[in-house]
């Protein structure tokens, strides 16, 4: 019986205590006829062993190609520690901190968590952490429909160069309270939102414009403008951002004249592998005014009964409130254990080494941008710089072109012909610090050998 | 002290830095950070000994007994990490084409039908990140499914009075207004109350089955019949499905759709509050509406399930497919129980608890249906205590973590007044069953003898009871912003 | 005496026993009629009345005349007064928002209305026109064909308890319910969908919104932020704001950062201290020019007073100008549940404005948390 401790004897007399004679007995309330036997479509059990066999042989089954992808989830270097730590059973097998004495470790480090993350965003105050970014942005859609006193309106302004599975997601999650997302084309030149295309709203109500930095696309907005734009216009402002980034670009916090209202985004890039998808986690600042409108846990700083510094949990009547909204959103928990990572990442990186992965990001991806556009057949499709990923334009179908990478080995890009179908031959390809200058040669030459 | 606390200005930890060579010139210079992001700055080995030393700050089931009702905190297996974190899987880009992703997707595709036979349902999305996702998902179906037949008068979602806080902040979410349903003394839902609020009105019934009163819903064929009848739906919320695993299954019950917390019956770890799995899963009549992505299996390959093969999808709710790796690591503890070990999971759940109740129960407690079996969990109520001695339940709790237990899950559900709902998991040895209620009573006798220490507690955790007031009060809320 | 107004649409749900949607429109009413309909709105009035029925020599019933609620109500024996007399045999939408509008011109606790959604918007298309949809708590009983609006009671028989609990002097929370119709013109395209038109607010007796599964003990401490929280981010910009005495608006006074005088009245404006202390004849001069002003003051004393303990600065002359609708009555839920039901006491020295405030009010009692409460 894996796990179960039980010996014969033990569960006689406990059997007795309860005035038991089986087992079976004990779900003598459940009507008979509804029980079943035994579960068939379930294999029998394996032993470590045996289960180690399996899951290896599945892991390497599916290889590990050179990643020039990104698209929302990044190929970064996480130190050993990070994770070495993090699954400490301290850690790893420890409940929501409910009971804060006995959770001073994870309730602290939450804390720490949220100073991080304004540090970084140059926000008032930050969330333990949401599910990932796409639930972020559903999250932070929610919030200011509920948040922004100045407007009545439920329809949010969202450009199309914002991650489109982000967008997808959130429509899914809010369009049941009548929450509208408004699309806004980007400049098919550069990429951008342009002021001009807001400028068909203006004078029109709503509870907020989403701007993404950098866009899906890689390429930068004028950040300070739109944020102007919003401002102006009654509207929060929600920037969705690359926690990477954010050690080169001008923090959400400082955009325009004052700053985003929230900033939300994927955590992933700090110390998450991209493992399939997840765990990730989304992350959430806002300015402090808005705070009692935040989805999610919070944590607060105090002191003890002997005025010794401590951490609870706090502002939990909010998510009653929330629950009752004209927003509702019905989230109880965050990702606590990547949250736990990224929280490590951060302090073994620092300041200066957490620029220079952005630096190298960026660095590597201008190569790789140079490199790739020498070929003929290859153009880069905006004009403007990039953070670390950039769409290029190809002579050929993108899909037939990653096959043909995808057999040697290369990831090569994100085909954007379902999500931008108006983008002939689009790919949008990443080189983060982990590339080396062997993979970007050599990236090249296996690509102007295919077209 | 804080990791901000230990930071000396320009140190560095070159080796898990980039070699970056030259500056970046090519982003305009209003578009760039001007001051760097005050973050820590400390060596490897500090920041080390500092998460190292936060960590023996918790309790964790790795180090104490943790019977915290509703939760499930059962033994997290080592392999399911260690397998979990293999590096083919945590290199897998979500994206990869499915040529790079078999070994994977074969794992997902075997959850996805493991986890129908374990509920009785006919298709499962393993794409909702927590519980509360899960049953956004579930109820978002039951809409699609109203909204599909063109029957838009749907609007109502039935919510027994003794369920979680989020069943009605889901129905709200999906355009819908939430009614109560009361619950009898014994447990179980008020079925004459449901006969006369059932109606053309009825989207949908949300049950946890065994309830949060830790009692199994003996009229849940009549319960569905009723919903069923008056054309509503059957949610199940699975927070309860360890107590039933292998014994009886949700949809031989009459549910159409449940939710399935795997971070709890499936054994994923709760990692200080997430990251949690609601895998949703569904009968026949609503498998279209199922939300992306899913695995599908063709000619021994497997494939991802686009909208192009499910039209009428609820949609994406997560930006890839919701938390891979907690996946992966259900998936692992799936397959060394195996279809026994599954089975004896519920047994043996329900074993611990019964003893527990029984013995608690003869040293003078009072359990909140004593007449009932309890399922995987039952209820103590202080209520006594409270008004005789004022020692109340959350005292007892604090006093609990001195003695080196977890306390129990408190004040829920709210019908019961003082409680503590006690969830021992079938992991758990006699020894520690026996430890925890030697505890309790340790526990009464100080209230007994001494309440004002009793009310103290606790004395040996790194804080004492924290100052909540002034936590809400004088919002401090990031390091950064504070200094 | 709790003053109940009544409406029902005698016609409601006519439609329905004969597969008709709805029962708008004279030629619908006719054909159902034709194809052996019956009105149910009585009936289904009836299972909600009984409800209060024990609670009799407490209510007055205002209501109009005939099928709209007289007959009903005499035949149960509840005390009627008729606000009008003439009521066709076959009544319309026009006679259901005219004896709304009566209703309101009467002044009544709380409005009953026994309809579908046609109904739902008669009642909330009057209450807007009179400013009274933010006020006036409403329950409907499901009488109707079409039921898309939250403000319908799940059945006729919850709808009377509700009632019976507000006249026992429950605190009930309230919230804002929508109103929805059958969105006309997608309805001629073939699609069925409900629109949203507005918001009545309607009590709620709930007990589920609370879910931390830790911390059942809500820490009066705590709450009394929330509320502070909520009352300083909704101030609106260039309104003067009286701040009453007690510990309750004090709290408001600290989130603010402003010092406070605790047993007197202070005036706040855009988040600043204009004046500490102010007596009768200063809050009347600060009133001169016609500003906006509200008054936040809390229940005090074992009692539950609201003007007339401590507070007489805020005199009869006061209370007017500034006007019953801009009255801000804040109070953490422990000490609603004090006052044992018994109602809240207004003691302004004049007869007159003591009955004109009596009624129910909506007390914050939360962060965005209101609840229905009676001055009496």
């Amino acid at each position: 019986m894996p796990f179960i401790p039980h010996t014969e004897d033990e569960i006689c007399d406990m059997l007795s205590v309860i005035g038991a004679d089986s087992i079976e007995q004990l779900f003598d309330e459940i009507p008979q006829h509804l029980r079943i036997k035994s579960l068939q479509g379930v294999p029998q059990g394996l032993n470590e062993m045996e289960v180690s066999r399996l899951m290896q042989s599945r892991a390497a089954e599916d290889g590990q190609p050179v990643c020039f992808m990104g698209a929302g989830s990044y190929d970064h270097h996480i130190p050993a520690a990070v994770w070495q730590i993090t699954t400490r059973g301290e850690y790893y097998t420890a409940y929501t901190p409910y009971q804060a004495e006995a959770s001073q470790g994870t309730l602290q480090l939450i804390y720490e968590f949220q100073s991080m993350m304004t540090a970084l965003t140059a926000m008032d105050v930050s969330n333990a952490s949401l599910y990932d970014g796409a639930s972020a942005l559903s999250e932070a859609v929610l919030m200011a429909v509920r948040g922004n006193r100045k407007s009545k309106s439920r329809r949010i302004l969202v450009p199309t160069n914002v991650n489109p599975v982000y967008r997808s997601a959130t429509k899914s999650i809010v369009h049941h309270q009548n929450i509208e997302l408004v699309d806004v084309e980007f400049d098919t030149a550069t990429g951008q939102t342009t002021l001009d295309a807001l400028k068909a709203y203006e004078g029109e109500d709503f509870a907020a414009v989403v701007i993404s930095q950098p866009t899906f696309f890689g390429t930068l907005e004028q950040v300070d403008a739109l944020t102007d734009w919003a401002h102006a216009n009654g509207a929060m402002l929600i920037a969705v951002v690359n926690p990477t980034s954010l050690s080169l670009l001008k923090p959400p916090g400082e955009w325009g004249e004052q700053g985003a209202d929230i900033a939300c985004g994927d955590g992933q890039p700090l110390g998450a592998p991209m493992s399939s998808g997840g765990p990730y986690y989304g992350f959430m600042c806002c300015k402090k005014a808005h705070v009692r409108q935040m989805p999610g846990r919070i944590v607060g700083r105090t002191v003890d009964q002997d005025e010794k510094e401590g951490f609870v949990l706090t502002l939990q009547a909010r998510e009653q409130h929330i629950r009752r909204s004209k927003a509702t959103s019905n989230i109880c928990t965050n990702q606590g254990l990547v949250v736990t990572a990224s929280t490590i990442y951060m302090s073994l990186l620092g300041p200066q080494g957490l620029e220079k992965v952005a630096i190298a990001c960026h660095q590597n991806t201008n190569q790789l941008i140079e490199k790739l556009s020498a070929i003929k057949g290859v153009d880069v499709l905006f004009k403007g710089s990039v953070f670390h990923e950039v769409v290029l334009k190809l002579n050929k179908p993108v899909a037939d072109v990653l096959n043909a990478l995808a057999e040697k080995n290369i990831l090569g890009g994100y085909d954007l012909s379902n999500d931008y179908p108006q983008l002939d031959n689009a790919l949008l390809v990443c080189a983060t610090e982990m590339r080396t200058d062997e993979e970007i040669d050599r990236y090249a030459q296996v690509l102007s050998e295919i077209l | 002290m804080l990791i901000f606390e230990h930071t000396t200005q320009g140190r560095k930890n070159i080796a898990q830095a980039p070699v970056v060579n030259g500056e970046v010139n090519d982003i305009p210079a209003e578009l760039r950070r001007t001051k760097s992001a005050p973050l820590p700055e400390l060596s490897e080995l500090q920041v080390v000994r500092h998460y190292t030393r936060l960590s023996q700050k918790n309790f964790s089931i790795d180090t104490h007994f943790y019977p915290l009702g509703s939760c499930t905190m059962k033994y997290n297996p080592r392999a399911c990490n260690s397998l979990a974190m293999l590096p083919g899987f945590l290199s897998r880009h979500p994206l990869a084409p499915e040529k790079f992703s078999q070994g994977f997707m074969a794992c997902m595709y075997e959850l996805q039908e493991m986890l129908c036979e374990v509920t009785g349902m006919s298709g499962f999305s393993l794409t909702p990140m927590a519980g509360a996702q899960g049953e956004f998902a579930g109820v978002a179906m039951i809409r699609a499914y109203h909204d599909a037949k063109k029957d838009f008068d749907r609007k109502e979602i039935l919510v027994p009075n003794a369920a979680h806080g989020t069943n009605p902040a889901t129905a709200t979410m999906c355009g819908y207004t939430v009614k109560e349903i009361p619950t009898l003394d014994n447990g179980d839902v008020d079925l004459d109350a449901l006969k006369q609020a059932v109606g053309p009105q009825t989207a949908g019934l949300m049950l946890t089955n065994p309830s949060t009163l830790g009692v199994f819903e003996r009229r849940i064929e009549e319960i569905a019949k009723t919903v069923h009848q008056a054309g509503g739906l059957l949610y199940y919320d699975g927070a309860n499905l360890n107590a039933i695993l292998g014994k009886i299954r949700p949809g031989d019950m009459g549910f159409d759709v449940i939710h399935s917390n795997l971070h709890k019956t499936f054994s994923t770890p709760h990692g200080g509050g997430g990251p949690g799995s609601g895998a949703i899963g569904v009968s026949e009549r609503l498998k279209p509406f199922l939300p992306l992505p899913m695995v599908t299996k063709e000619n021994e390959g497997y494939r991802w399930l686009t909208e192009k093969d499910c039209p009428q999808t609820i949609g994406r709710l997560s930006a890839f497919m919701g938390n891979a790796g907690v996946l992966l690591r259900a998936y692992i503890y799936m397959r060394m129980l195996g279809k026994d070990g599954m089975q004896r999971v519920a047994e043996f759940a329900t074993l611990n608890a019964n003893y527990m109740m029984a013995q608690l129960k003869n040293k003078g407690f009072d359990v909140a249906i004593p007449e009932r079996r309890a399922s995987h969990e039952f209820i103590v109520t202080l209520k006594k205590q409270a008004k005789e001695l004022n020692v109340t339940a959350m005292d007892f709790a604090k006093r609990l973590l001195d003695l080196g237990y977890h306390a129990p899950t408190t004040y829920f559900p709210l019908l019961i007044p003082e409680c503590l709902l006690i969830e021992p998991t079938e992991t758990e040895a006699r020894e520690s069953l026996d430890g925890f209620i030697e505890a309790m009573l340790q526990i009464q006798s100080e209230a007994e003898n001494d309440a004002e220490f009793v009310k103290g507690a606790p004395y040996t955790m790194p804080v004492k009871r924290l100052d909540e007031v002034r936590a809400a009060k004088q919002l401090d809320l990031s390091w950064v912003n504070q200094s | 005496m709790f003053r109940l107004g009544l409406v029902i649409n005698p016609l409601a749900g006519i439609g329905g026993s004969v597969a008709l949607k709805g029962s708008d429109g004279t030629e619908t009413v006719k054909a159902a009629y034709q194809l052996g309909a019956r009105p149910r709105a009585q009936d289904r009035t009836a299972s909600a009345l009984e409800q209060i029925q024990p609670y009799r020599d407490q209510i007055k019933i205002y209501t109009a005349a005939n099928a709209m609620g007289e007959d009903l109500c005499r035949q149960m024996g509840f005390d009627v007064e008729l606000v009008s007399h003439h009521i066709p045999d076959e009544t319309s939408a026009d006679d259901t928002e005219a004896c709304v509008g009566q209703l309101l011109a009467q002044g009544i606790d709380l409005l009953l209305f026994a309809g579908g959604d046609g109904t739902a918007r008669n009642v909330f298309h009057v209450m807007q026109e009179n400013n009274q949809d933010q006020m006036l708590p409403v329950i409907g009983v499901p009488a109707g064909c079409k039921i898309h609006s939250a403000v319908y009671a799940v059945t006729p028989k919850h709808a009377g308890e509700l009632l019976a609990l507000i006249i026992k002097g429950r605190p009930l929370a309230v919230q804002e319910a929508a109103v929805m119709d059958i969105d006309e013109a997608a309805f001629r395209d073939d699609r069925v969908r409900a629109k949203l038109y507005g918001q009545l607010h309607v009590p709620a007796e709930s007990q589920y919104m609370q879910n931390m599964k830790d911390g059942g003990v809500e820490h009066e401490a705590l709450v009394l932020q929330d509320i502070a929280a909520y009352i300083n981010e909704t101030m609106d910009d260039d309104v003067l704001y009286f701040m009453g005495s007690g510990s309750t608006p004090k709290a408001i006074m600290d989130e603010l950062g402003l010092e406070s005088t605790l047993l007197g009245v202070d005036l706040v404006e855009n988040q600043q201290l204009v004046a500490s202390d102010v007596n009768e004849k200063q809050i009347l001069s600060f009133l001169k020019n016609g500003k906006p002003a509200k008054i936040i003051l809390t229940i005090i004393g074992g009692q539950g007073h609201l003007f007339g303990r401590g507070n007489q600065q805020f005199s009869s002359e006061v209370i007017r100008k500034i006007g019953k609708e801009n009255i801000i009555i804040i109070a953490t839920p422990e000490k609603l549940h004090a006052l044992n039901g018994q109602p809240v006491r207004v003691d302004t020295g004049d007869e007159k404005l003591n009955d004109e405030l009596c009624g129910m009010i909506q007390i914050i009692t939360g962060y965005d948390q209101h609840t229905l409460y009676k001055i009496g």
